[in-house]
C-alpha cells in the first residue's frame, strides 16, 4: 500500500517537541504568512496529498492567504477545537469572554442574532449541543476548502475515553456527519483504549490519528499493544509523531513505518524544502 | 478516589485516576452549579457533590485529590485528615510556611503527595541520577530560568490576589523550580532576591534570586510569567559539576562529560524526552501526570512515603517565605525549615 503524506502544521505555529529554542527559531522563520505558503506549495508540488490545520488564529491567517492566492488544491485535515487558546482565554478572562471571543473570531453572527441566542440558551440546558454549536462556529471559516476529515483534538478524545463517556462521542459523530457534512475523526495518544471503547460502544470512526514511531513514544500503554491495535483496526489510520519531533533518524522511522500495511497516511512536520523532499523519498 | 475542584487540573487527574486499571474515581466535588450539573449529566458512574464536607462524610475513600485554588488546600486537607485519608494536593502545598507547619503537625500517618510533576519528567530524573551517582563529580554552581508567556495585562481572579494565591509568579510557577532545586541539590541554606510587579500591583511578575545550599552549591534563578515567545513554561537549568556540565529542560538533557564514563561518552550526550519516555498506562496531559498519580497509588498500596510528600513539599513554601522576606528586607535571608 502506498501511504499518503500529509504536511503537519506545528512548525508553522512555533512548536517544537524537542526544544523551546528550536520552537522560537521556527516562530521567527514562519513569521510571514508567505513563508508558510511557500512550504505548503512546495509540499503540494512534491506530491504531498494534504495538510493538517487547526482553528489557531495564525492558521486562519494562512487560510485567508491561501484562498486569495490559491495556485494549487490540497485536502485539509482540520483539528478541533483550539484547546490551547480556549484554556488560555478562559484562564485570563473567564468562560463568558471565551464564548464571545469565538463568536467574534468567526465573524458570522452578532450578539443579537438568532444563532447567538440559540447558543446562549443551549448553555443553560444541553451542554453537548452547546459544544456542537461552538464547533459549528469554529469550523465556519473553513467551509469553502476541501476538508478531508474533522479530527477531534487528542485532549478531548482522551478525556472522553478515560471517563467512559459514550454520549458525547455519539452526538459528535452524528453532528459532524449530518449537520456539517464532514467525515468525523479522532486524534488520540491512547489508541488501544480508543479501540477497546469504540468496539464496546459499536462505533466505527472514519479516521484515527495517533503517534506511531520506532521508539514507541506515546504509543500507550505499550508499543506492542498499539502495534496490534493498528493491524486489527478497520479504519483509516494516520500516523503522527513519526520522527518524535526530530528525535529519531529517518532510516529508523522508514523501516518501522513501512512494516505496517494498515497505515493510510503519515503526518510529516517539515519546515524546509529539503526536509519535505527527504521524507517524500523515504515513504514513496 | 475523590476529586475536589474540577478546573483544568481536576479534570486531568480525574481522567488519569479513572483511566488507570488500579484506581477508579467514585466522587467529584465541584462548587460551580453549572459545571456540577454538567458532570452529573454525563458521568454516570461518578457521584457529584457541591459540598466537600458532605462528600467526605458519605463516601468511603482510599484517596482524596485536591485541585482547588491554593487558599482552599489547607481547610480541605484538614478535613481529609480527620477521615484519615491519603491525600494528593496540587502544588503548592499551602499559602505559606505557617500553614504548612500546621498541616505537618496534624498529618499523622497518611500517605501524602503534592503535584510537583517535574520530578516525574525523565529529563530531570536523569539529571538527578547523574548528580546522585557523582558520575561527573559534585555540583558546584548552576544558573537557571523558568519563563512562560502568560500574563501581559491585569488579570482577574484568585491567582492575582496574594491572600488566595500566596503570591505571584514565585509561588505559582517558581514553586516547580524550587522543588526541582531541592530534588537535585538538597536543602537551600539562604536566599537573596528581588522582584517586580508590573501588570498586577499585588503580585510579582518577575523575580531574580540567588541561592546558597547546605552543601555549599550556589546558583541563580530568574522566573517570570511575562516573557514573550515562551508558548509553554520552560525550566532550563545549567549545572557546572567537577567533571562536566548538565543542561536540562522539560524536553531534553545535554550531559557534557570531560571523559568517557560508563554509558556516557566524552563530550556531549543529548537525550530527548522521546528517547527516555515510554510505556505510559494512559496519556492525557503529559506522561509525568500519569506517573505521579501511579506513584501516589503505589505508595498507598505499599504504605510508604511518596517522593513529594507534604514534608518534602513544605520545603518549597519555606524557601518562598525566605524569598519574600528577602525581597522586603533587601538582605540575604536564611531558610527556616523548623516545624
Amino acid at each position: 500500500m502506498i501511504m499518503d503524506l500529509i504536511l503537519g502544521h506545528n512548525q508553522f505555529l512555533g512548536i517544537s517537541h524537542i526544544s523551546e529554542d528550536k520552537a522560537r527559531d521556527r516562530e521567527k522563520k514562519f513569521s510571514k504568512i508567505e513563508s508558510i505558503y511557500h512550504i505548503v506549495e512546495a509540499a503540494h508540488d512534491l506530491g504531498y496529498k494534504g495538510m493538517v490545520i487547526e482553528t489557531h488564529p495564525r492558521m486562519i491567517e494562512f487560510l485567508n492567504y491561501y484562498k486569495e492566492n490559491r495556485t494549487f488544491d490540497l485536502d485539509f485535515y482540520l483539528q478541533v477545537p483550539y484547546i490551547h487558546g480556549y484554556i488560555q482565554r478562559a484562564n485570563e478572562n473567564g468562560i463568558g469572554d471565551l464564548l464571545l471571543g469565538i463568536i467574534n473570531q468567526t465573524g458570522v453572527i452578532d450578539a443579537g442574532s438568532i444563532a447567538f441566542r440559540s447558543l446562549i440558551n443551549s448553555v443553560k440546558s444541553d451542554y453537548i449541543s452547546m459544544a456542537l454549536n461552538l464547533l459549528k462556529l469554529e469550523v465556519s471559516p473553513f467551509s469553502d476548502i476541501n476538508i478531508k476529515t474533522l479530527l477531534l483534538h487528542n485532549v478531548m478524545t482522551d478525556v472522553i475515553l478515560s471517563l467512559d463517556m459514550i454520549e458525547p462521542v455519539r452526538q459528535y459523530l452524528e453532528y459532524v456527519t449530518d449537520e456539517l457534512d464532514m467525515k468525523p475523526g479522532f486524534i488520540t495518544l491512547n489508541l488501544s483504549l480508543l479501540k477497546i471503547r469504540f468496539e464496546r460502544w459499536g462505533i466505527s470512526p472514519s479516521y484515527v490519528m495517533t503517534p506511531i514511531n520506532p521508539k514507541g513514544y506515546d504509543m500507550n500503554p505499550l508499543q506492542s499493544d498499539v502495534e496490534r491495535a493498528i493491524e486489527s483496526f478497520d479504519t483509516n489510520i494516520i500516523a503522527m509523531n513519526i520522527f518524535g519531533g526530530g528525535a529519531f533518524s529517518i532510516e529508523d522511522v522508514q523501516s518501522y513505518i513501512n512494516r505496517f500495511k494498515n497505515i493510510n497516511a503519515c503526518v510529516i512536520g517539515a519546515s524546509s524544502e529539503e526536509n519535505l523532499k527527504e521524507s517524500f523519498e523515504a515513504f514513496s | 478516589m475523590a476529586i475536589v475542584g474540577m478546573g483544568k487540573m481536576g479534570l486531568l487527574h480525574s481522567c488519569i485516576f479513572n483511566g488507570l486499571n488500579e484506581s477508579k474515581v467514585v466522587a467529584i466535588c465541584e462548587k460551580d452549579k453549572l459545571m456540577a450539573s454538567m458532570l452529573n449529566k454525563y458521568l454516570k458512574n461518578i457521584r457529584i457533590y457541591q459540598d466537600y464536607e458532605k462528600m467526605l462524610e458519605r463516601e468511603n475513600l482510599d484517596g482524596l485529590v485536591i485541585t482547588t485554588p491554593v487558599y482552599l488546600h489547607k481547610p480541605i486537607i484538614d478535613r481529609g485528615l480527620k477521615y484519615n485519608l491519603n491525600i494528593f494536593t496540587e502544588k503548592p502545598l499551602a499559602l505559606n510556611g505557617g500553614e504548612c507547619r500546621s498541616i505537618l503537625k496534624d498529618k499523622k500517618n497518611c500517605i501524602s503527595m503534592v503535584g510537583y510533576c517535574r520530578r516525574f519528567m525523565h529529563t530531570f530524573k536523569l539529571a538527578n541520577e547523574i548528580i546522585e551517582s557523582q558520575a561527573l563529580g559534585k555540583p558546584i554552581y548552576f544558573n537557571s530560568q523558568l519563563f512562560v508567556s502568560q500574563i501581559f495585562k491585569k488579570g482577574k481572579g484568585w491567582l492575582y490576589d496574594p491572600k488566595r494565591s500566596g503570591g505571584g509568579v514565585l509561588i505559582d510557577l517558581g514553586s516547580h523550580a524550587f522543588d526541582i532545586f531541592t530534588y537535585l541539590f538538597g536543602d537551600v541554606y539562604s536566599v537573596h532576591a528581588f522582584a517586580k510587579a508590573t501588570f498586577n500591583s499585588l503580585v510579582e511578575d518577575y523575580a531574580v534570586i540567588n541561592l546558597k545550599f547546605e552543601d555549599n552549591i550556589i546558583g541563580s534563578f530568574q522566573v517570570s510569567w511575562s516573557i514573550r515567545n515562551y508558548r509553554l513554561p520552560e525550566l532550563k537549568i545549567k549545572v557546572i559539576l567537577e567533571n562536566g556540565t548538565i543542561t536540562v529542560t522539560e524536553k531534553y538533557i545535554d550531559i557534557w562529560s570531560e571523559f568517557e564514563r560508563g554509558k556516557l561518552k566524552k563530550g556531549s550526550n543529548v537525550f530527548y524526552k522521546q528517547d527516555l519516555t515510554k510505556n505510559i498506562a494512559i496519556n492525557i496531559g503529559g506522561p509525568e501526570y500519569t506517573q505521579e498519580d501511579q506513584h501516589f497509588l503505589q505508595c498507598i498500596n505499599e504504605g510508604k512515603n511518596t517522593i513529594c510528600s507534604f514534608d518534602e513539599a513544605a520545603k518549597v513554601n519555606f524557601i518562598i517565605d525566605a524569598i519574600y522576606s528577602s525581597i522586603i528586607s533587601e538582605r540575604v535571608e536564611k531558610v527556616s525549615y523548623g516545624v
